[in-house]
């Protein structure tokens, strides 16, 4: 099996980067294309179509909709009022608990997310390293990912950190003093911060799809070359993940901001608001306060928030990030 | 050999002792599920259970008022194949557009696709229940399954990604063999994307699976309900809820996804390698 | 070759799908004279399953009209009412909660009136008290028939207070009696001597009895003028957690559900909540015996209230009242519905019901019974001024009532920080 993957596949791939009679044809092809050019234009958006009706048949709608109830002072099930700004000034000047929600959001994706990138990664490369077994191994860390955010899940992780629970039988055991971990303010945001670690699954299946995509040849030549597998792993298997790293670090920031289900099954909220996570609060006051034009106003705030760290990634990305597409 | 035989022991042992720590709070779940119901929570901290109420797995079974979790399950595994199959094939063809060819607009595009990932589905859901009713789709499976074959932004995002890992020189030989945009698409990319459009299958179909917001705001008729939903109607915090049974049926909910994973993951570790490039 | 067989798969798939949805349709055109009503109600498994048996009974009696249930759980319930409130789409009968979602939908004119039916005999209300009937009116309208009664109880332990050697309480305790029965547990066994009591419901009880409400009677402030109030209601309870007779809320958070309070361990001897809810403690707390009586308090008859444990409303849109108020009457008149479903949407509002159904009732329904019974000659009229923004007014309640009970406020600044967040949120 293993021996078979380096015999045949990534040979072409050494070809094409390195046959010159290629690159010549290549470069010839060049003024051709640029004549061609809104040729492109029509290719492109035919590839993207299926995304532009569904956005403009489905998905905008909604959205503008919810921009404008921003603006109103929409109470669910009555008619909405054009308020202004309102909804706006109301969040920054009058809402203590808007703050609370938005410190404890950013605690909680600013911990949160680099422990499970991290170990999500640190995991993936392990398992790309084990050979026997990896597939039962795999699957077994991807369940604690598939039970999601059920009713059984809250009551497991309340009794896990329980006065009675697993947590405190470890600890106790080994001669450390027990906690009341949810029942403290100060520690309960901790269980909801290891939930999201513990749910490592999705992000550590893409770091090992990205792994198993960077072709076996290139560690061969290196090894030929000489190179260890410390220096293997910082010239070869760091640059060449770095379009995943980059996939896995977006998308967790936006998860980490909107998430909602751990504070809403596991905590809700408590105690004494420690860990109202932002969505949660946008929740409530939405279902609950019936204030859906106050919570949409919260939603486009942490659109804009989301947006900022998103554009700040991208923008960065140039700099760390190395596509093989964009190599010359 | 001796020593790169304890260093494999050494290994597993690690993996092992780190898997079951992982998974201690689903052993935990399978276990309350052969509990008997109302002694859940006073011996919560134990993980044999007292005796194997089997029952709970037959009485959770059975369902609401005659329509019974077969019913669910059928109709979650119909709702999860099709909307995989659709977000799959849309999110691909669209993450190449992305990725590999220039156009006008390109990033206006690619913006507007990422910020519809910034709104919670609770904030526009109002909306869209006002939309899809218009279009007389309530209580049917159409607004949980058309829009995945408009792609779906978190999958269009990761096989663009995998897709600029690919080098460039493999499609413009391709180019040079005659081959247009949509044979490079189907025959160079798609085949080297494998392990990227499998993980997302995987996702596709484990969210699906798992969402409970969508059907429940689009569907009224308990018949279509999917699993996701069937579980909520187990509890009512102001009357005797059967946990036995939920935790039963929650057990049962998990085997669908574990399957596909294991089926599925298979295609992620063979990846690049056996997918070949030949074609 | 792959890749077309999936594309043909999807096109049949579509077809079939297309295809299921033009058949109901079609069902609800055809059947003609039938009127077919869409009904909603949130429950668990057994609910759901006693409700279709109680539709199919209907329909037997009733075969021009026909339900279409549509229940979902708690969780979710009015989310999914909402957008279709929004989307003009609301069934046309629907399972209500009384208080601030009664007042929501009633304010928008998104219920029907039920008067008329019960002026023209269509839903039969004779014999049901007045007190219960008025807790689903709103401004002159009658919004709602409750399903049944519930009442705040005082659950007691009586194994647990057996074993300290505490009498088990009556109707006649007071708020002392209360505090020297908790204290007395806790010095006797070492467990805690009272369950604490969150502020959601038991403030409003807590005002009642001293002849207050929690809002004023247009809800456009708070019912009460004196913080002492607040105060007096802080003080009790930290006082008991600073003696460790009752749990702080490190204690309370962890706490998993119904069954697993602590008054089903074992662990406490009393408990203030729901009357509905003694099925799931009793069951819960195994060999354990728990009784039921008032809440303590002096003027507890003052206190005291019946609430229904949810309401049968209609919907303002709906197309067929008449066949919905039908429904209802059914509910509310027919013993054949208590006997499937027990008391399990509360206690029956009409008396020949309830004696009807005492012959065979299990033990402890039959609690239940006799406590509402005695709730019933024990109480005053439910205040149902609740405003729209009552829950979040209740938010913060709970929110300061944390503070205080770790001690992070004063029951002093507890009191006035309420009263400052109550009027903010109430003056917009």
């Amino acid at each position: 099996m293993i021996p078979k993957k380096s015999e045949h596949s990534p040979a072409p791939l050494e070809e094409v980067s390195t046959n010159p009679d290629l690159k010549k044809k290549v470069n010839s092809v060049k003024p051709r294309r640029k004549v061609k050019s809104d040729n492109h234009n029509v290719t492109g958006y035919l590839f993207i179509s299926p995304f532009l009706i569904g956005f403009f048949s489905l998905t905008i709608f909604p959205i503008l909709y919810s921009f404008y109830l921003s603006f109103t002072d929409y109470d669910l099930l009555g008619t909405p009022n054009w308020i202004g700004f309102d909804n706006y000034v109301r969040m920054f000047t009058a809402d203590p608990t808007f703050w609370k929600s938005m410190k404890v959001t950013f605690f909680y994706a600013g911990v949160a997310v680099p422990i499970r990138l991290v170990f999500a990664l640190l995991v993936a490369l392990a398992l790309n390293k084990v050979v026997e077994m990896v597939g039962l191994y795999r699957t077994l860390l991807y369940l604690p990912s598939i039970v999601g955010g059920s009713i059984a899940i809250s009551i497991m992780w309340r009794q896990l950190f329980g006065n009675d629970g697993a947590v405190n039988s470890i600890l106790a055991s080994i001669g450390l003093p027990t906690h009341s971990w949810l029942g403290d303010p100060d520690t309960a945001i901790w269980t909801l911060i290891i939930l999201y670690g513990w749910q490592f699954g999705s992000s550590m299946l893409i770091f090992l799809a990205g792994l198993r995509n960077i072709p076996n040849t290139y560690y061969e030549a290196s090894s030929v070359d000489g190179a260890g597998p410390i220096k293997q792993f910082f010239i070869i298997t760091l640059p060449l993940l770095t379009p995943v790293i980059l996939f896995n670090t977006i998308m967790q920031v936006i998860q980490g901001f909107m998430a909602f289900t751990p504070s809403f099954v596991v905590t809700n909220g408590g105690p004494v608001n420690s860990t109202l996570l932002y969505v949660l609060y946008m929740y409530r006051r939405a279902f609950e306060y019936f204030d859906m034009g106050y919570a949409s106003a919260m939603a486009w705030v942490m659109l804009v928030i989301i947006a900022i760290f998103t554009a700040i990634i991208f923008k960065s990305s140039p700099h760390w990030v190395h596509y093989e597409s964009e190599n010359k | 050999m001796n020593n790169k035989k304890t260093k494999k022991i050494i290994q597993h042992t690690i993996m092992i002792i780190f898997t079951l720590i992982m998974i201690y709070p689903l052993v935990w779940m399978f276990s309350s599920s052969l509990k008997e119901s109302s002694s859940v929570f006073v011996d919560a901290h134990s993980l044999i259970p007292d005796g194997f109420h089997f029952e709970n797995y037959i009485q959770g079974w059975k369902g609401f008022g005659g329509i019974s979790f077969s019913t669910f399950f059928f109709n979650s595994a119909i709702i999860s194949i099709i909307a995989t199959i659709g977000s799959i094939a849309s999110s691909a063809v669209i993450a190449y557009g992305f990725a590999r060819i220039k156009f006008a607009g390109k990033t206006i595009w690619f913006v507007c696709m990422m910020l519809t990932m910034m709104l919670p589905f609770e904030m526009v859901m109002i909306p869209q229940y006002i939309m899809f009713n218009k279009f007389g789709w309530i209580d049917t499976y159409l607004p949980l399954i058309l829009p995945t074959f408009f792609g779906i932004p978190f999958f269009i995002f990761l096989i663009m990604q995998f897709i600029r890992t690919i080098p460039m020189e493999l499609d413009e030989a391709a180019k040079i063999d005659g081959c247009n945009n949509f044979s490079i698409f189907f025959r160079i990319i798609v085949p080297l994307i494998v392990p990227a459009m499998m993980t997302s299958a995987i996702f596709s179909f484990y969210w699906r699976w798992d969402d409970f917001m969508g059907p429940l705001i689009y569907l009224s008729t308990p018949e279509k309900y999917p699993v996701s939903l069937a579980l909520k109607l187990f509890s009512d915090p102001n009357s005797v809820t059967n946990w036995g049974a939920m935790f039963a049926m929650s057990s049962l909910s998990i085997v669908p996804i574990f399957i596909i994973f294991f089926f599925f993951q298979r295609y992620i570790v063979d990846g690049i390698s056996t997918s070949g490039l030949k074609s | 070759m792959k890749k077309y067989i999936l594309l043909c798969m999807i096109l049949v798939l579509s077809a079939l799908l297309s295809a299921c949805s033009d058949t109901t349709s079609e069902a609800d055109s055809a059947d003609g004279d039938q009127v077919t009503l869409r009904m909603t109600w949130w429950g668990s498994q057994s609910r759901h399953d006693q409700t279709q048996e109680i539709i199919k009974k209907f329909e037997e009696e009733y075969p021009d009209i026909k339900i279409e249930p549509e229940f979902t759980g708690f969780d979710g319930y009015f989310e999914k009412m909402a957008a279709q409130a929004a989307g003009n789409d609301l069934p046309d009968i629907m399972q209500q909660n009384f208080g601030e979602y009664l007042n929501q939908y009633a304010d928008k004119g998104l219920l029907a009136d039920l008067s008329g039916f019960v002026e023209d005999g269509t839903i039969d209300v004779e014999g049901v008290s007045d007190t219960v009937m008025e807790s689903g009116m709103k401004d002159g309208k009658l919004l709602g028939i409750p399903t049944g009664t519930n009442a705040l109880a005082a659950f007691y332990n009586k194994t647990l207070l057996d074993e300290a050697g505490v009498e088990v309480p009556n109707e006649n305790w007071t708020w002392e009696d209360y505090v020297d029965a908790a204290k007395k547990v806790h010095d006797e066994t070492g467990k805690f001597g009272t369950r604490l009591m969150e502020p959601k419901n038991l403030f409003e009880y807590y005002l009642r009895e001293k002849g207050y409400k929690l809002f004023n009677d247009d809800g456009t402030d708070l019912g009460y003028t004196d913080d002492k109030l607040l105060e007096g209601y802080f003080t009790l309870n930290k006082e008991l957690i600073d003696d460790g007779v009752a749990p702080g809320y490190d204690t309370i958070q962890q706490i998993k559900g119904v069954e697993d309070e602590l008054i089903v361990h074992g662990e406490a001897p009393f408990d203030f909540r729901w009357s509905n809810q003694a099925t799931a403690l009793t069951s819960a707390a195994g060999e354990q015996e728990l009784g039921m009586t008032l809440l303590p308090g002096s003027n507890n008859t003052q206190g005291m209230y019946l609430k229904p444990a949810m309401l049968w409303s209609i919907s303002e849109n709906s197309e067929h009242k008449e066949e919905a108020a039908k429904f209802i009457n059914f509910f509310t008149n027919n013993i054949d519905v208590y006997e499937i479903g027990g008391s399990d949407r509360g206690v029956p509002i009409k008396e020949e019901i309830r004696s009807e159904m005492s012959s065979d009732l299990n033990e402890t329904d039959q609690k239940v019974f006799d406590y509402i019974e005695l709730v019933t000659e024990n109480s005053s009229p439910i205040d149902s001024n609740y405003p729209p923004q009552s829950t979040e007014v209740l938010a913060a309640l709970s929110e300061v009532d944390e503070l205080v009970m770790y001690g992070e406020l004063t029951p002093e600044e507890g009191a006035k920080q309420f009263r400052e967040k109550a009027m903010s949120i109430l003056g917009r």
